[in-house]
């Protein structure tokens, strides 16, 4: 099982984890007082052809705005931009400089061992951009499957078909690991514009994906480890027509090369840590109908040395430096691109005991010579009895300017400030565990405050929109989770269950874009909620999942909540050695006629049926 | 009755004005070709009619408003590339040239000569061929008009109103370059082609002000693009009724391009107030004018079209001038 100290960690499987090396747990993860879920082994498995959004989203209340499948996806963390939050693969932020977020369909859960969210600001820990939260990707060496050998497919509605390899080996020192996918589909599923209308199909709409990660790791003794990940994905997607549009000939064509070495020394109750990664992204818009094309790439490259000492049995420090280096190419900047220079240096001290966890955090970052404001953060956790824990947390956050916003021309501002604020939360977790059974319920309080939140408006006298530090937002939100589980010999019960209500209003009124002041943001939903219950008796496996999303205002005005459902029903068998898994899945099993953005419209119900097998 | 009166009043007009029509060809434009950047003049002339231009060359992207000139032909293709044709593909009567106006809050058209505080008999109008195959089809940021079922009342709407002696007039003319309001579907238009517009309803002129509005506006203003074009602008160069009932103020502004101080010789006896507005109506500051010459710094506004206002005793002053 993993080493992990993450507070609300949800770590019951239906069946073994995979073993994974036991590694010392960074401060960096799972700090006292926040909230933070946790997913690896079948949990992601079961789940290796979503990508982490869409993962996301069924497994805990994020908001996802999703331009239809393999369309543009952001999501939305506690009433946060889709900006403010960071991404972090292997502990390095992936966010694109340009435009300060990920398209996160681009994001395969089958290219990750592990999967952590940690709700909340963590600027002091990860930098710019964990402002709602920050979602964690994980790979782990794995130095004792000796060979192994899986394959998945499956086939569904609307021509979808995927493809899924993975190539395990490990000899001696040695392990490698390869996996490979691909993924199509013609998307062209009918829908209602609206409930009298005759249906129509969705044209324009079919995407591919490719990708491939590669991770390599030498451990010449239990003290010294070396890593090389890399992964290289491409994708490409026509971009469909809204409801209100005839036809489209637009498509997008994305490029990914990544790329990162790390160097790990444990000694006593030392441990150092060395990572360098280089980073490339290119993305291609052209339209043809209208005489479009548009190429943007860019470079960055990380460095960093960090160095954690147990101090003593209840006191641990970690050190931290790093630096990046990005360069973007786009004809709208200036000389046609932009560089940002970013060091940073991170400290932290940890004090626990068997009842009390006490961490404090502080940040210096300096970008492109000017430094950013020391940004702090403090968490403690009070083990109140064996069953009930509560836990506070307060931190400073920020999160730059992005290249766009100050290189763009015309209207980007190089006098930009970051967006900045403070975030506080108090958390509190009843858990309770007997024989076959656990019980948990958390609940989240949490209150932030950002100043300078950057807004593209018109400029007085000239016709153009530029960036400005003009809106003040107020975040204020519940978060509840109920989880339930019980085994017997044969069978296995799982029920999860959230609510999640945010406000998160702008403050001061805006003229364009139109906002008032206390209205909340556009693509934040005040109610959200998900239950999701699991059976499983022996090998075979009943899941269904229900979500629901309140309303939402919209640049046009607002879209009404919505419900879906999804059905699976799975099958595990082991003849000579070889496991199998069979799944049938039928996704927004209600056939609920939703949209997330305007003017996009939805699939209905959909069926994936696949089957994978293991060497 | 009402049609026998227009008839007197159109007919009386044609005894006593001599005509002049501004059809932008004494601009030489080539077909195929356009110009949105009007020089220092700021201005584009045809006949007795002004049409201020504001463009800036940005290295990485040159951007205009107001209005440019055009002998553009493409008819096809949808976008914001293709902003400079009109959807008829030619000016009026197959002419070369014609007048697009990207609309960025209010556009001013200003009599000039012999026509300036006349009549402006009418004009041509029609949509450009960006805004037409915007709402013919949609777009990625605008809507399909009629929406998903056909049915929205949707429409484009130019508004256009004058100012005589520096005073804006609460009548208007409209003119509906899109118009889908009608429960009969069959009677929802989208302007194609070149329409006349009688103008002889607004009096006498000496500038027009233009404003569009749609049913397709969100958080970030009108979807729709906003562009229309214009061509054929008939204007009398004798006025049917010159005569002013109010003498206008003694005030004399300068220079125009302006870069730092805006000069205002103010020759009345009286003290005034005069107001300084920006290109979308928004009041920038108002300030005091005394006898004699004054210096209004100009030099931290950003570039752009602004609007001088002076009031005294019902009397109005108006010009607009740019920020460098």
């Amino acid at each position: 099982m993993l080493a992990q100290s993450l507070v609300f960690a949800q770590n019951d499987s239906l069946v073994l984890l995979p073993a994974v090396e036991i590694t010392a747990a960074s401060l960096r993860n799972g700090q006292p007082g926040s909230f933070v879920e946790h997913w690896s082994g079948v949990d992601l498995a079961e789940n290796s052809t979503q990508n982490i959004a869409a993962f996301l989203q069924n497994e805990t209340g994020i908001y996802l705005k999703n331009y239809g499948a393999g369309s543009l996806s952001t999501v939305t963390i506690r009433g946060a931009s889709a900006s403010q939050t960071a991404v972090l693969w292997n502990g390095l932020q992936i966010q694109s400089p340009m435009l300060g977020q990920l398209d996160w369909s681009m994001l395969p859960v089958f290219f990750a061992d592990e999967v952590s969210m940690q709700h909340g600001g963590n600027s002091a820990v990860w930098g710019s951009g964990a402002v709602g939260g920050a979602v964690l990707m994980e790979n782990k060496p794995d130095f004792y499957t000796k060979k192994q050998l899986k394959i998945a497919t499956g086939y569904g509605s609307f021509g979808n078909w995927h493809g899924q390899a993975t190539a395990k080996f490990t000899h001696k020192k040695w392990a490698s690991s390869t996996r490979l996918f691909y993924q199509k589909a013609k998307n062209n599923f009918q829908y209602k514009p609206t409930p009298s209308l005759p249906s129509k199909r969705q044209t324009n709409a079919a995407y591919h994906q490719a990708g491939l990660m590669h991770e390599l790791y030498f451990r010449p003794s239990d003290k010294t480890h070396f890593g090389w990940q890399t992964w290289l994905q491409k994708s490409f997607r026509e971009i469909p027509p809204t409801t209100t549009q005839t036809r489209s000939e637009a498509n997008q064509a994305d490029k990914t090369a990544r790329t990162a070495l790390n160097f790990r020394l444990s000694k006593g109750p030392n441990i150092l840590q060395a990572k360098s990664a280089l980073f490339w992204e290119s993305i291609h818009f052209k339209d043809d109908q209208t005489r479009q094309d548009a190429q943007s790439h860019f470079w960055t490259n990380i460095t960093g040395l960090d160095w954690q000492r147990s101090i003593s049995a209840k006191l641990i420090l970690q050190l931290s430096g790093n630096q990046s280096f990005t360069k973007a190419f786009i004809k709208s900047y200036a000389d046609s691109s932009a560089f940002r220079q970013q060091s940073a240096v991170f400290s932290s001290l940890r004090y626990l005991n068997k009842k009390t966890k006490v961490q404090i955090d502080g940040r210096q970052e300096l970008v492109d010579g000017k430094l950013i404001p020391f940004t702090p953060s403090l968490g403690v956790e009070q083990q109140v009895f064996e069953a009930f824990r509560i836990g506070a947390k307060i931190c400073r956050n920020y999160r730059l300017p992005t290249l766009n916003d100050l290189h763009w021309q015309p209207g980007g501002n190089p006098e930009l400030r970051p967006e900045s604020g403070w975030s506080n939360e108090v958390n509190a977790q009843f858990s309770f565990q007997k024989n076959h059974s656990s019980l948990r319920f958390s609940s989240v309080v949490f209150n932030r405050n950002i100043k300078n939140w950057i807004l593209w408006h018109p400029v007085s006298g000239q016709p153009i929109w530029s960036a400005a530090n003009i809106a003040e937002v107020w975040s204020r939100g519940l978060e509840n989770r109920f989880h339930f589980f019980w085994n017997s010999a044969k069978w296995n019960f799982k029920i999860d269950a959230g609510y999640d209500w945010v406000r998160s209003t702008n403050q001061i009124a805006v003229e364009l874009p139109k906002i008032e002041a206390g209205q909340q943001l556009i693509y934040v939903p005040e109610h959200q909620g998900f239950t999701s219950i699991n059976i499983r008796l022996g090998g075979l496996g009943l899941k269904y999942r229900h979500q629901f999303i309140g309303a939402v205002l919209t640049e046009l005005g607002s879209l009404p909540s919505f419900q879906t459902g999804e059905f699976e029903l799975d099958f595990e068998k082991t003849l000579a050695e070889i496991d199998s898994h069979f799944f049938f899945q039928i996704d927004n099993c209600w056939n609920a006629n939703y949209r997330i953005v305007e003017r996009r419209p939805m699939p209905g119900r959909s069926f994936l049926i696949g089957v994978s097998i293991n060497y | 009755m009402k049609s026998l009166n227009t008839f007197f009043f159109m007919f009386a007009s044609f005894l006593i004005s001599a005509q002049t029509i501004a059809d932008f060809e004494n601009l030489n434009l080539v077909a195929g070709s356009f110009n949105n950047d009007a020089g220092n003049t700021h201005q584009f002339e045809s006949g007795n009619v002004q049409l201020p231009n504001f463009y800036v060359d940005d290295p990485s992207f040159p951007y205009w408003s107001g209005w440019a000139v055009s002998a553009t032909i493409d008819v096809s293709t949808p976008g914001f590339g293709n902003q400079y044709s009109a959807i008829p593909g030619s000016g009026v009567n197959g002419s070369v040239g014609y007048a697009v106006c990207y609309n960025y809050g209010h556009e001013i058209l200003r009599l000039s000569g012999n026509a300036k505080g006349g009549l402006v008999e009418g004009l041509y109008l029609t949509n450009s061929t960006y805004a037409y195959l915007s709402m013919l089809d949609g777009d990625g940021f605008a809507k399909k008009f009629g929406g998903e079922n056909g049915n929205d009342p949707d429409f484009f709407k130019l508004t256009i109103k004058k100012f005589l002696n520096g005073q804006l007039g609460s009548d208007s003319v409209e003119f509906y370059l899109a118009d889908f309001r009608s429960l009969d579907n069959s009677e929802d238009y989208i302007v194609d082609d070149w329409t006349f517009v009688d103008l002889t309803p607004l009096g006498n002129v000496d500038s027009l002000q233009f404003s569009l509005s749609s049913s397709d506006v969100g958080a970030f203003g009108i979807n729709t693009p906003t562009y229309f074009c214009l061509d054929n602008v008939t204007t009398a160069d004798m006025p049917s009724a010159t005569t002013e009932v109010t003498p206008s103020l003694k005030i004399e502004t300068w220079p125009n391009p302006v870069t730092n101080f805006l000069k205002i010789n103010w020759m009345e006896n009286s003290n005034a107030t005069a107001c300084l507005s920006n290109t979308y109506g928004h009041k920038i500051s108002n300030f005091n004018l005394t006898k004699g010459e004054n210096n209004l710094d100009v030099s931290s506004l950003a570039a752009g079209v602004f609007t001088l206002q002076v009031t005294l005793d019902g009397r109005v002053y108006s010009k607009v001038f740019i920020k460098n």
